[in-house]
């Protein structure tokens, strides 16, 4: 494509550039068909690049969340007794009858503490919501960019709500390592060789390090070099960086820290 | 899939989906009586519902089966947004020089979002949902086959021909052009059978 539109460079490869840009390639000979031919073909490389800001252009359109009101509307509807959730409901019913009056007062300590778990619990669901509505576009604005981009989508050091932050936003689930030896602080969307990965950060100390989750089933992925399934990491190192990368379950895992960030590659040859 | 469970999902996809009915819809009324309804109708389907990662898809098949009815009714043709509306709210399209060998990539660079979703609204429905549901929403091809209830080949069809025209209408207002007419020829959405 030499001008400004979306016109394929090469004709065998124009019928396959869009299934490979969505990740939607099923033959692994195929796609590493493509990724070869991207690498020496300018023309084709430029399709995937339009193809990767049109994406991000539609991706940065303004998402604004639902206004309270429906939302409290639609949880009415979901949820019985007018949106509460069951153990709100049970928690009222308990007050209400007089003959649990004592038993209230002696469990008091416990209602309160279950009660507040229930406030802070539809807090953070209601938070996480409404941040979802203008996180999205913000992101993927920054997909191409991420690799200088040191912000974080979601700040978590919850593994669980972290992968089901990435559930919600990509085609695939992508587990949330956890390692005795780092903290979790966040993940944001990103694309690696036109296909989405999970971009999960984690501190090591004072050392902060990246890892890539990419699902490739059964396809090798060339551009992250498939490596032996799930036995072994293995180390490469460019540009003042290092990078593991393994498989495991059909995922590619690319841990990426700074090449001085030893104690990091440490800790992952004795815990991987 | 149990209850809790599901209601805690079909309550993320709130946002998402009142999006995609944003997308559909001609004015924020409708796109949310469109989303009260589908939520009114998954209650149907919450014990056919195995797994938390169908709920999702469901809503949107639900949505998308009212937003057809709804469609039919009114026999309506594809919203047209003049590119004159967006003055004021963005630099004059006119003030733009579109060089024709810029590639489409450095030109999207300065898209502001107005003329996105001024080229997206323009789009004929069918193609304005497959590239939402996938753009947007992250949809497999599969998934959106399922949503739709179309064959992955003509997913594929759809999508490509969206990008396409999103391209020829993103340069067209650009350089100041005048809106393009929706592209012919493609089927109005169909309903899901199984809904």
């Amino acid at each position: 494509m030499s001008g400004a539109s979306l016109q394929h460079g090469c004709e065998w490869c124009a019928s396959l550039l869009e299934a490979f840009f969505d990740g939607e390639l099923s033959d692994p000979a195929e796609a590493a068909r493509v990724n070869r031919h991207l690498q020496d073909c300018p023309s084709c490389r430029a399709d995937l690049d339009a193809l990767e800001s049109l994406s991000r252009g539609l991706r940065a359109l303004p998402v604004s969340a639902a206004p309270d009101a429906l939302r409290e509307s639609v949880r009415s509807r979901l949820l019985p007794s007018g949106g509460r959730f069951p153990r709100q409901e049970a928690f009222v019913r308990v007050m209400n009858h007089p003959a649990l009056a004592l038993a209230t007062a002696v469990l008091a300590g416990l209602i309160i503490g279950t009660s507040w778990q229930l406030y802070a619990g539809r807090r953070a669901e209601e938070a996480l919501s409404a941040a979802r509505g203008s996180a999205v576009p913000a992101l993927d604005e920054h997909i191409s960019l991420v690799l200088s981009d040191d912000g974080s989508a979601l700040q978590t050091s919850n593994a669980a709500e972290l992968e089901d932050w990435f559930r919600q936003r990509l085609d695939f689930a992508p587990p949330v390592p956890a390692w005795p030896w780092a903290e979790l602080v966040g993940g944001r969307l990103s694309l690696i060789g036109g296909k989405r990965a999970a971009r999960i950060e984690y501190l090591a100390g004072e050392r902060q390090f990246t890892l890539f989750v990419q699902f490739v089933g059964a396809e090798v992925h060339t551009s992250l070099r498939k490596c032996d399934s799930g036995r072994r990491a293995l180390i490469t190192q460019q540009r003042g960086y290092k990078a593991a990368y393994w498989s495991r379950d059909g995922f590619t895992y690319v841990l990426v820290a700074h090449q001085t960030a030893d104690p990091v590659f440490e800790n992952l040859r004795k815990q991987p | 899939m149990k209850r809790a469970e599901f209601e805690h999902v079909a309550l993320q996809s709130l946002d998402a989906l009142l999006g995609y009915a944003r997308h559909l819809a001609r004015n924020e009324e409708e796109a949310q009586d469109l989303v009260q309804e589908a939520y009114a109708r998954v209650l149907a389907y919450r014990d056919k519902v195995q797994h938390p990662g169908e709920a999702r898809p469901l809503l949107f098949r639900i949505l998308h089966n009212l937003f057809v009815d709804q469609y039919r009714h009114n026999r309506r043709g594809p919203v047209m947004i003049s590119v004159d509306d967006l003055q004021g709210r963005a630099p004059h399209p006119s003030e733009r020089i579109v060089d024709p060998s810029t590639p489409l990539s450095e030109l999207l660079k300065n898209c502001l979002s107005d003329e996105m979703q001024c080229a997206l609204r323009s789009l004929d429905e069918g193609l304005r949902e497959t590239l939402c549901l996938r753009e947007l929403e992250g949809f497999s091809y599969e998934e959106i086959g399922e949503i739709l209830e179309i064959p992955i080949g003509t997913v594929r069809s759809r999508l490509s021909r969206a990008r396409r025209e999103m391209a020829r209408r993103l340069v067209s207002i650009l350089a100041g052009a005048p809106m393009l007419q929706a592209e012919p020829g493609v089927a109005p959405p169909r309903k899901n059978r199984s809904l």
